[in-house]
């Protein structure tokens, strides 16, 4: 048995780092059967105890167990003094002192995975423990928000780019709103928005980890994005749902520029089309230097009507910026 | 679909017909009834909706609108397929069968990175209905040839994008009135009348496509002829 360590999804201070999400399209990353079982580490912060620690840590998972549409769920195995990080076959959850990452990553989580089908065996979520953390949404970032952003890399998602951004004079970038989870930004310190999963994110796992009335109920929109009749690669296609208001995406990938948003319930779609630029390209694509970030925000030239078990066609053409 | 509709509509006459056959006839008017016309369907809004994420707000749970939406359905030349069975000389009733183009036009604004734009789609839609006919007899004019009627009833509604996929269905009532105009009364036919005919009516509908899931109100008007038989 071969095993691959994928690194998957870090949090710089306000950014995610890169995350190991379609490395290669047709090896999707995905846990097997049966209740995924994890360890909390035991460790006392300055303002989180090891409880408050686990209890936060839960209610993420609880959160992402709590998607009707999704078949993942989990089992707290109990505490444990061993790192996260370590390679035991044993998934972690816990602070963690030496980060060999950017000094702002905020988090990591890291995939153990079975080369070839992608099976995830084990997967490892270190905090920081050199940052300020809070679990009672007072200043300090939210244990509970990071968690659940990093239990969507322990699932094996990859980010997503639902999310606006400005850019720090000191540098870096804030996040002026999100509408994921899994965008590569944390909210502010202090801010306990990001608990909330998302539209997105619950068509992202659901995608992963379909109930069979999932797969029966939804539907997918895909076609090409262009640009002067040459394929946009790495453009984020976001489907928005005219009727229930939400925003699912997804890009568009491969020499033909194809993108599939999927998970979508049936209904009227606007497709709207951005470029990559609230984030670092990096943190959504491996081979970022395909990127084309350079057109300008576009739609669909009509609404998209998706319908159960189907899939709707609609190209997009985007003109420079 | 369309097929299904039609001979669901055929079907109810029939029916309709079998029932009514114990009724007393109407003499020189015709019992059956069949009219062609074409019209117009006024146009409504079907609403709005708005792209939000959360904002990075600290506690506060504040919302940042991402870009607003707006949709009316225009208004549409509409045809007009009608079927009738005379039951009395007061009462009829109908079945119809409509069909429209109507555009959708949406407009997109307060994009944080796009200016405003507008984009159409079009729909086809098909409108399957019964309705009860009072013909007003004591308002009749021109020697009985011009004849008043009130119209009432129910209907379904199928409205299908350019790739046919049902982008949504529902209800619709209408109640509305017009008059007929007999042109010509052969005495010893079984064509009993020939005729024009023109009617405005008010259509509720409370499903359909819709944005907000609203009940909407829009006017038909149509003008038709019809010829009645036996
Ligand atoms: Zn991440």
């Amino acid at each position: 048995m071969v095993l691959a360590f994928v690194l998957a999804g870090a949090s710089p201070l306000e950014a995610y780092l890169k995350l190991g999400f379609a490395q290669d399209p047709d090896q999707v990353l995905r846990w097997g059967g049966g209740p995924i079982r994890y360890f909390v580490g035991d460790r006392d912060l300055p303002g989180v105890s090891g409880e408050a620690f686990r209890q936060a840590v839960g209610r993420a998972f609880a959160s992402w167990e709590a998607v009707p549409t999704a078949t993942a769920t989990f089992t707290e195995v109990g505490f444990t003094g061993l790192s996260p990080l370590s390679e035991d076959g044993v998934t972690t959850v816990g602070f963690e002192d030496v980060f060999d990452f950017d000094d702002r990553v905020l988090a990591v989580t890291s995939l153990l995975t079975r080369t070839g089908s992608g099976e995830i065996i084990e997967a490892d979520i270190a905090f920081n423990a050199a940052v300020a953390w809070s679990t009672d949404g007072q200043s300090g970032f939210d244990v509970e928000a990071i968690a659940l952003h990093e239990i969507g890399h322990l699932l094996g998602l990859g980010h997503s780019a639902i999310g606006e951004t400005e850019l720090r004079p000191t540098g870096g970038r804030r996040v002026i709103a999100s509408g994921t989870a899994m965008f590569p930004i944390a909210f502010s310190s202090g801010s306990i928005e990001g608990r909330r999963l998302h539209a997105d994110d619950r068509a992202g796992v659901s995608d992963l980890y379909p109930t069979p009335e999932f797969q029966q109920a939804t539907g997918s929109i895909s076609g090409r994005v262009q640009k002067g009749g040459a394929s946009v690669v790495g453009a984020h296609v976001v489907a928005f749902n005219m009727q229930t208001e939400t925003l699912v995406g997804n890009f568009s990938i491969g020499s033909e520029g194809r993108f599939v948003v999927a998970g979508l319930p049936p209904g009227p779609y606007l497709l709207r089309v951005e470029p990559l630029d609230d984030a670092d390209p990096d943190s959504f694509f491996q081979d970022s230097d395909t990127v084309d970030v350079d057109f300008r925000v576009g739609f669909a030239s009509q609404i998209v009507t998706v319908r159960a078990g189907a899939d709707a066609v609609a190209d997009l053409e985007v003109v420079s910026k | 679909m369309t097929r299904g509709g039609r001979s669901r509509v055929v079907a109810a006459v029939v029916l309709g017909a079998g029932l009514a056959a114990s009724a007393p006839p109407a003499a020189g008017q015709g019992r059956l009834e069949i009219g062609v016309g074409v019209g117009a369907i006024s146009g409504y809004q079907i609403g709005g909706a708005e792209a939000t994420l959360t904002a990075n707000t600290g506690s506060g749970g504040g919302e940042f609108t991402l870009f607003s939406i707006e949709s009316e359905l225009e208004t549409a030349i509409a045809l007009d397929l009608r079927l009738g069975w005379r039951l009395s000389r007061i009462f009829a009733v109908e079945a119809g069968l409509g069909y429209a183009t109507p555009n959708v036009a949406t407009q997109v604004t307060g994009d944080v990175e796009a200016g405003s734009r507008s984009f159409d789609t079009a729909l086809s839609q098909w409108i399957i209905d019964g309705s009860v006919v009072v013909h007003l007899t004591a308002l009749e004019a021109v020697d009985g040839r011009l004849r008043p009627f009130l119209v009432g009833g129910l209907g379904y509604l199928r409205q299908l994008d350019d790739g046919s996929v049902l982008v949504a269905s529902g209800r619709a009532a209408h109640a509305g009135g017009g008059v007929k105009y007999a042109l010509w009364n052969p005495a010893d036919s079984w064509i009993q009348r020939v005729g024009v005919r023109a009617e405005l009516r008010l259509l509720i509908r409370n499903d359909g496509f819709d944005l907000e899931d609203r009940r909407r109100t829009s006017v038909t008007g149509h003008a038709s002829v019809f010829l009645a038989v036996f």
